[in-house]
């Protein structure tokens, strides 16, 4: 088994769970957007061979859906306008957004 | 092509004819059908389905000849906010502009009475107008997006946001301010009430300890530089994959935010 990584890009974390990417996710994406800021209006955008779920449509995370799974199939980039580029390599990753803890846990929004 | 509503020539009709030609949803709010009715016309359709007005190049169409008549959120397919949501919260006070920026065209809200200047940020220096605003409709995403734009602008332009004045923020606004962009924009303007001393300093950031339950984590993005003020737990409440454990570093304290157990390694973060 892989060791254990994950990616950080803001307030979005990459965790990578496996080292084989999930085919049976059957949706194929070239551009995915991750979460969009609400009040900047930039996205975390992923670029690359990736593989979702076929509920998800254009945001990966939108408001209300704080986790998801991908599966990269070739090392595919993660830009957006305030942060430095990450590449991720192929594999499967849980996608979820920071938290906080304000009497109870709850993720932040930006 | 989809189904268009109502009988031809009603408003219903032309709603449901603008949304299919824009790819969205029908407006559907109250104040949503108000404001089209009121300026819809059938050659600021006929402009957008031939094409002309969307392939505009000019970056400052703040005056209606300069779209051909159409109403700037038929125009304005490059807004950071949508129109729905633009139409939804709108506040009064609020015009839009566009301004050319590195990465493209921009949408850039503005206090009324604002001069903008070409290629520039516009309201940069008019930041008081945008406070006032903010202070009267707190709530209003427009204001609020408003807010971080301007400072987001000043910041770039290597100025100082300036202190609005007025008593610092209670850990309670803090609270209710969810937004991360917001609440460091507020913070920077206003203070913030914080213990004299962290309890806890590394190299992330530095542990304010409130109670004996709430703590404070002050991080610095590695990409922006911009300071962050989270809540965090002083112990990590113990859930179904997470054993429970103090926090008593902001190293942990901000891997508990990213949600990593100890045995992840943080490959890399920008």
């Amino acid at each position: 088994m892989a060791q254990r990584i994950a990616y950080r890009h803001g307030d979005i974390v990459f965790e990578r769970t496996l080292a084989e990417p999930d085919m049976s996710l059957s949706k194929a994406k070239q551009h995915l957007v991750i979460a969009k800021g609400e009040t900047t209006g930039h996205a975390h955008v992923l670029d690359g061979e990736i593989l979702v779920y076929n509920t998800v449509e254009e945001l990966l995370l939108p408001a209300g859906r704080e986790t998801s799974e991908i599966s990269v199939v070739e090392p595919s980039t993660l830009t957006h306008p305030e942060h430095k580029p990450i590449t991720l390599p192929p594999g499967r990753y849980t996608v979820r957004r920071q938290r906080e803890f304000w009497g109870e846990s709850r993720y932040v929004a930006d | 092509m989809r189904a268009l509503r109502g009988k031809p020539g009603t408003f219903a009709w032309w709603a449901s004819f603008v949304a299919h030609v824009r790819g969205n949803r029908p407006f559907c709010t109250p104040e949503a059908r108000r404001v089209l009715k009121h300026h819809l016309r059938a050659s600021a359709v006929q402009a957008v389905l031939k094409g002309r007005e969307w392939e505009s190049q000019d970056p400052y169409p703040t005056k209606s000849r300069h779209r051909g008549g159409l109403p700037w959120w038929l125009y304005a397919r490059s807004l950071s906010l949508g129109p729905h949501t633009i139409v939804r919260h709108w506040v009064p006070g609020v015009v839009v502009r566009w301004v050319q920026t590195e990465t493209g065209r921009r949408t850039l809200l503005v206090a009324k009475g604002t001069r903008t200047h070409r290629g520039c940020a516009a309201h940069m220096t008019r930041i008081e107008r945008i406070w006032a605003l903010y202070r009267r409709y707190p709530k209003s995403i427009i204001a609020q997006e408003m807010l971080v734009a301007c400072a987001n602008a000043l910041r770039r332009r290597g100025r100082v946001i300036p202190p609005m004045g007025g008593p610092p923020l209670s850990l309670q606004v803090l609270r209710d301010t969810r937004n991360l962009e917001l609440r460091r924009v507020l913070v920077e303007m206003q203070g913030v009430e914080l213990p004299k001393k962290p309890y806890a300093e590394d190299a992330v950031g530095k542990l304010y300890q409130i109670d004996g339950q709430q703590a404070l984590l002050e991080v610095k993005c590695p990409s922006t530089g911009r300071r962050y003020l989270l809540g965090v737990p002083v112990r990590a409440p113990r859930t179904w994959n997470e054993p429970g454990h103090v926090l008593d570093t902001p190293s942990k304290a901000q891997r508990w935010t990213l949600g990593l157990g100890e045995e992840v390694q943080l490959a890399a973060q920008t």
